[in-house]
């Protein structure tokens, strides 16, 4: 007798499979595999440079060397040249323009706290003394961080060898303006601002973020022969592998074939080439956070696997918490002007918006600060404008909604200034502009934004709001709301998964995926127990493993979107093996039919003649059934042609507190709601909701990496000081859902929740503020010094 | 984190002997603040006291029923204390407003009095820090200095102290015990740490071969039973005061205000005992305009240095909203006595 699903499981609110795992200890993290091994493995401690530009003048590592328990110190020195292939296509988390930072292949110092030297040594104590006695002199030249100034200065041409305000040199593809291009105007918009009957101009920055996800980075690497293997924190194990393998110049038959997307080059090596095993393996299966900074493969990743090939043995490496804001990118610091123009009904007429973003002097970081502008609001003459300022910084990364976040804060506190121009209600500013296509014309999938609107509304007390501001008191405190739309682009990529059957009734599904929190694994599980018509407690889903069927990037939003339909799809073939496995089982009560007449309902297969459950087929065959299946586009879904703009939608709702004696700001309730299509399970996706409104209002009211202006440095480069929402500053907060499943986008009809959780919340609790005070705070984060 | 000798003494004598014999060893109590300092090379002692085996980590009752708080009293266990928390309210409520739970179930009372400033250029030894290497400068006066002081600053230093519990002690009168080779003596709260001046690296009246074994608190009165602390900051856990202040109120049959005791943290090197505040507080009336007077006559001298200007106005209007918090307590208080 085998165990049958017969209620649905997608739609319904599941608790996470790991959770028992991960409050347990057991849920295992990339630094956290040292259990695995014994005193062979080493451990490896970086060297940085307080120097923020010049050149390596010397560097003496005789004390260090000297020192117990020291294999070997690593610098550009004596470190062995690697390879570094270049791939036949960038992966798009890495900047198209410039070249990866590759510490110890160079005596360049481009930023402060860049890595120069690798201390190996018996013990992690032992490192990090050792990495104290090695002396680094750099021959010092003048650095310049200072965005304000940097942004006026003239526009590059293109022969200049120095560094200048520019345009992105490569944008990507834009087909449908989702990609990064410098300039887009539709219309007349300076004609059409100046004659206006409302306008506002506003300028907004927002300083640098840093991701800070709580495990830090970390790396273990070892070699067999030449063959690498790798715990690393990321999001993307196949990148990680292909990258590493680039790198080390391993499998060259393999990095050389030329394909289209990176994302099909390992179902092509293992189709084309018949390849069993891979030459390098990145196994990640608990990610602890990452929000954007595991998406690429850093420095210390590949400097950790090339002292383990140097050493022969395996080697570890943990970045302390000060080196993650110098090692694994952050939140670029911008500069952005917002002109919105209105006619007197509170019609937008014109929308210019201008951005400057800083990018290291070695390459080109790229995100989509101003691509929701071209979307948001309905506008017949827009203008957008984006220019890149490099300084002496790392590269930037994306940081959950890379560009939204900061492109729509400065929209949205741009309309609520509107708002107040016209002298109307903020939100009806909003509904009048609801657009129905985005400014090229093309129509969105499936938009629920005004039913959004009317929930959060309801939810937050927004009827009871008075217009003014300064209007509403409570005791010491200044009380406000604040209202902010909320975008993001809802993204797809091909995917593909493994599903097996056993004879045990039970089943394995297989996907390179992440989960650095979202709940992959439970969301997975779900499909394929749905798909499957088993118990979720008979589906085994795993990811994080190179050697598992590919998986895009675990970014994006689009994890749920791309490798839940694969999951799906895998899981869907599988049944179809059984089926015809049946049919032809003289022991089956399907014995006979049609594979074609036998459907599969509740885990039971039904035939014209009989039925019995897919499990016991599987039994009675007595060997796991597998499939897989891979599909998607190859491209983001967003480059592809289509008759649709994919996206989701919502808004979000803050009631603020400000203390009028002492300008402390405190957000006392948040309303969230998003349509982001079919939502797959309510319990992960409001956790993730709620998990992108406290990361907001961090972003509102406190998160700021400093950098010093003489040093170049940051400052606060300690969780103490850089000022990360605690339990005690997250409100109250509503999550809600609107919309219908998005079958435009996907078999599933779910677009992801992510990174529109975050988008939003900042600009919400700003205009709240504003509500609240009379007080615009247009720099970022609203301390309580710009409220006194 | 350089090589060290470890000690971990049982008796006061022990570890004074240790101190004797090692210039240069450094206590070691709940570790919430040395061994950070420690890994990021800030600090390198070449030995190490362990202090926590020392009979030292009990609150006792005083002769004169004030309280003796063992140096060795957890910041959780003193700010739990029934007496803390009903005789010297300020007490409690600043102890409990400092750090995160889990670093005040280890971080000491004596150490807390020896925290170091959380000024950046100091924690990190890249820069230069007269604190730290006096005489190579400072460079937060034109750095990033938000969280610096505006008060009893120097051309040397403008870091503060980041304490909460300090603050409050320092309102209350308490008294520093301290035992060293050439015995027993006590400090006045107050008088404990030092401002910069021109040797920013002495931080307090502290020798290197003297331990602090308690810090003892005068008998409760109403105005400590009172007192309250107000610590403004950037999150409402696990952040620095940007400004604080410990307040207590004692009124006068007439209302006006009999006695008074105010300190401020986040503002200078050291908790800022304002006795000129308290003197042009003490037999006036207790009202807003008193307090905000007294609170501006404390920034009256201040020097902001930037990005903390904002502290010369947010001093002010702090000490108004401690003074006006007590004094609501006191009217409380002599309303349920009525």
């Amino acid at each position: 007798m085998t165990t049958t699903q017969t209620t649905p499981i997608i739609g319904q609110a599941t608790r996470r499979v790991t959770g028992p795992l991960k409050v347990s200890g057991q849920a295992t993290y990339a630094a956290e595999f040292s259990k695995d091994f014994g005193p062979e493995l080493a451990h490896g401690v970086l060297v940085t440079t307080m120097a923020a530009s010049g050149r390596i003048s010397s560097i003496d590592t005789e004390q260090a060397e000297a020192a117990p328990g020291v294999v070997k110190v690593f610098t550009h020195l004596n470190a062995p040249e690697l390879p570094y292939e270049e791939p036949v296509m960038r992966p798009q988390v890495q900047p198209q323009v410039g070249d990866p930072l590759r510490p110890l292949q160079t005596d360049q110092i481009f930023f402060s706290g860049q890595t120069v030297a690798v201390v190996v040594a018996e013990t992690l104590e032992q490192a990090e003394h050792a990495a104290t006695l090695v002396r680094v002199t750099v021959d010092e030249t003048a650095a310049d961080t200072d965005l304000h100034a940097a942004h006026q200065r003239p526009e590059a041409d293109e022969k200049q060898d120095t560094p200048r305000v520019s345009a992105p040199k490569k944008p990507a593809e834009n087909g449908k303006m989702t990609g990064r291009p410098s300039d887009v105007t539709v219309g007349d918009p300076d004609a059409a601002f100046e004659s206006a009957a409302h306008t506002v101009d506003l300028d907004v920055e927002i300083k640098t973020l840093v991701n800070h996800p709580i495990e830090p980075h970390a790396t273990i690497a070892w070699w067999e022969g030449n063959t690498l293997t790798v715990h690393d924190k990321t999001q993307w194990v196949d990148n990680a592998r292909h990258k590493l393998a680039l790198a080390f110049g391993i499998r060259q038959e393999e990095i050389d074939l030329k394909v289209d997307a990176l994302n099909t080059v390992k179902d092509a090596v293992e189709g084309v080439l018949g390849v069993q095993e891979s030459s390098v393996r990145v196994i990640t299966p608990f990610t602890g956070g990452g929000f954007g900074s595991g998406l690429r493969t850093w420095p210390h990743t590949f400097l950790t696997a090339m002292a383990a090939r140097e050493l022969d043995r395996p080697v570890r490496l943990v970045l302390t918490r000060a080196e993650m804001f110098t090692s694994v990118g952050h939140r670029p610091h911008n500069l952005q002007r917002v002109r919105l123009a209105a006619d007197a009904d509170g019609r937008l007429q014109s929308v210019i918006h201008e951005g400057w973003q800083e990018t290291s002097l070695y390459e080109e970081y790229t995100m989509n600060l101003l691509n929701t502008t071209r979307m948001a609001y309905a506008t017949p003459n827009l203008r957008t404008t984006y220019r890149l300022v490099p300084l002496n910084i790392q590269t930037p990364t994306s940081m959950r909604a890379p560009g939204e976040c900061s492109g729509a804060h400065a929209l949205e506190v741009a309309m609520d200034a509107l708002a107040y121009e016209i002298g109307m209600d903020p939100l009806e500013l909003r509904r009048r502009n609801n657009a129905t296509h985005d400014v090229q014309g093309t129509p969105f999938s499936s938009k629920h934004l005004a039913e959004a609107y009317d929930l959060g509304a309801e939810k937050i007390g927004w009827a009871d709001r008075p217009l003014a501001p300064r209007s509403m008191r409570d005791g010491d405190d200044w009380v406000g709301l604040g209202v902010s739309s909320t975008f993001y682009p809802a993204n797809r990529m091909k995917a593909s998964a493994s599903a097996r059957l056993l004879p045990d009734g039970t089943a394995q599904v297989h996907s390179a995926a992440s989960d650095m929190g979202p709940g992959t694994y439970v969301s997975m599980t779900m499909v394929a127990a749905d798909t499957l018509g088993l118990p979720l407690d008979k589906v085994k889903f795993a990811l994080g493993d190179s050697d598992f069927p590919h998986a895009p990037v675990h970014g994006g939003s689009m994890t749920m979107a791309s490798v839940g339909p694969a999951v799906k799809a895998a899981c869907e073939a599988a049944i179809q093996a059984v089926i015809e496995l049946a049919v032809d089982d003289d022991a089956s009560p399907l014995a006979g039919a049609s594979a074609d007449d036998v459907r599969l309902e509740h885990g039971e297969l039904i035939g014209p003649g009989g039925r019995e459950t897919l499990m016991a087929a599987v039994a009675r065959h007595g060997e796991p059934v597998e499939a897989t299946a891979s599909l998607g586009p190859n491209k983001l879904q967003a480059l592809m042609p289509s008759d649709y703009a994919f996206h989701s939608y919502g808004c979000v709702f803050a009631r603020v507190r400000v203390d009028a004696r002492t300008g402390e700001p405190r957000v006392e309730k948040v309303v969230a709601v998003n349509d982001v299509g079919k939502v797959i399970n309510p319990t992960t996706a409001a956790s993730q909701t709620i998990g992108g409104v406290v990361m907001g209002i961090g972003m509102a009211l406190m998160e700021e990496a400093i950098l010093d202006p003489n040093f170049h440095r940051y400052a606060n480069d300690t969780l103490a000081e850089y000022h990360a929402l605690t339990n005690r500053d997250a409100p109250e907060i509503e999550a809600h859902f609107v919309g219908e499943p998005d079958y435009e986008l996907n078999p599933l009809g779910a677009r992801g929740v992510g990174e529109i959780a975050t988008v939003g919340t900042s600009s919400a609790v700003v205009n709240a503020i504003y509500h609240a005070t009379g007080a615009r705070v247009l720099s970022l984060p609203a301390t309580l010094d710009k409220l006194l | 984190m350089t090589p060290f000798t470890y000690h971990k003494p049982a008796s006061v004598a022990d570890a004074l002997a240790l101190l004797a014999d090692r210039p240069g060893a450094m206590l070691l109590g709940g570790g919430t603040n040395l061994v950070d300092l420690m890994r990021k090379g800030v600090e390198t002692p070449d030995h190490l006291v362990d202090v926590q085996d020392l009979p030292l980590g009990e609150i006792s009752e005083t002769d004169d029923g004030g309280l003796r708080i063992g140096a060795l009293v957890s910041n959780t266990a003193l700010a739990a204390h029934d007496r803390v928390r009903r005789d010297y309210r300020m007490l409690s409520e600043a102890t409990l407003a400092g750090a995160s739970q889990q670093l005040r179930n280890r971080a000491t009372t004596g150490g807390n009095l020896l925290q170091r400033t959380r000024c950046y250029y100091f924690t990190e030894p890249g820069y230069p820090c007269n604190k730290r290497e006096p005489g190579s400068g400072c460079p937060a006066k034109d750095g990033f200095n938000r969280i610096h002081a505006i008060l009893g600053e120097s051309d040397a230093c403008i870091a503060t102290h980041p304490s909460d519990m300090c603050v409050a002690m320092s309102a209350l009168d308490a008294v520093v015990e301290i035992t060293g080779p050439g015995g027993d003596r006590t400090v006045p709260f107050p008088d404990f740490h030092l401002l910069p001046g021109d040797t920013p690296n002495v931080e307090t009246v502290l020798e290197p071969d003297e331990i602090i074994t308690a810090v003892t608190l005068p008998p409760p009165s109403d105005l400590s039973r009172q007192s309250v602390y107000v610590k403004v900051r950037d999150r409402q856990s696990y952040a620095f005061a940007l400004v604080s202040v410990a307040a207590g109120l004692a009124l006068g049959a007439d209302g006006q205000v009999e006695d008074v005791r105010l300190a401020l943290g986040g503002v200078a090197h050291k908790p800022w005992r304002a006795f000129d505040a308290e003197s042009l507080l003490r037999g006036g009336p207790a009202s807003d305009d008193a307090f905000r007077q007294a609170g501006q006559a404390i920034v009256a001298d201040a020097t902001g240095y930037g990005h903390n200007d904002f502290k010369i106005p947010l001093a002010p209007r702090t000490v108004a909203v401690a003074l006006g918090k007590a004094l609501a307590r006191a009217q409380r208080a002599s309303g349920d006595a009525r």
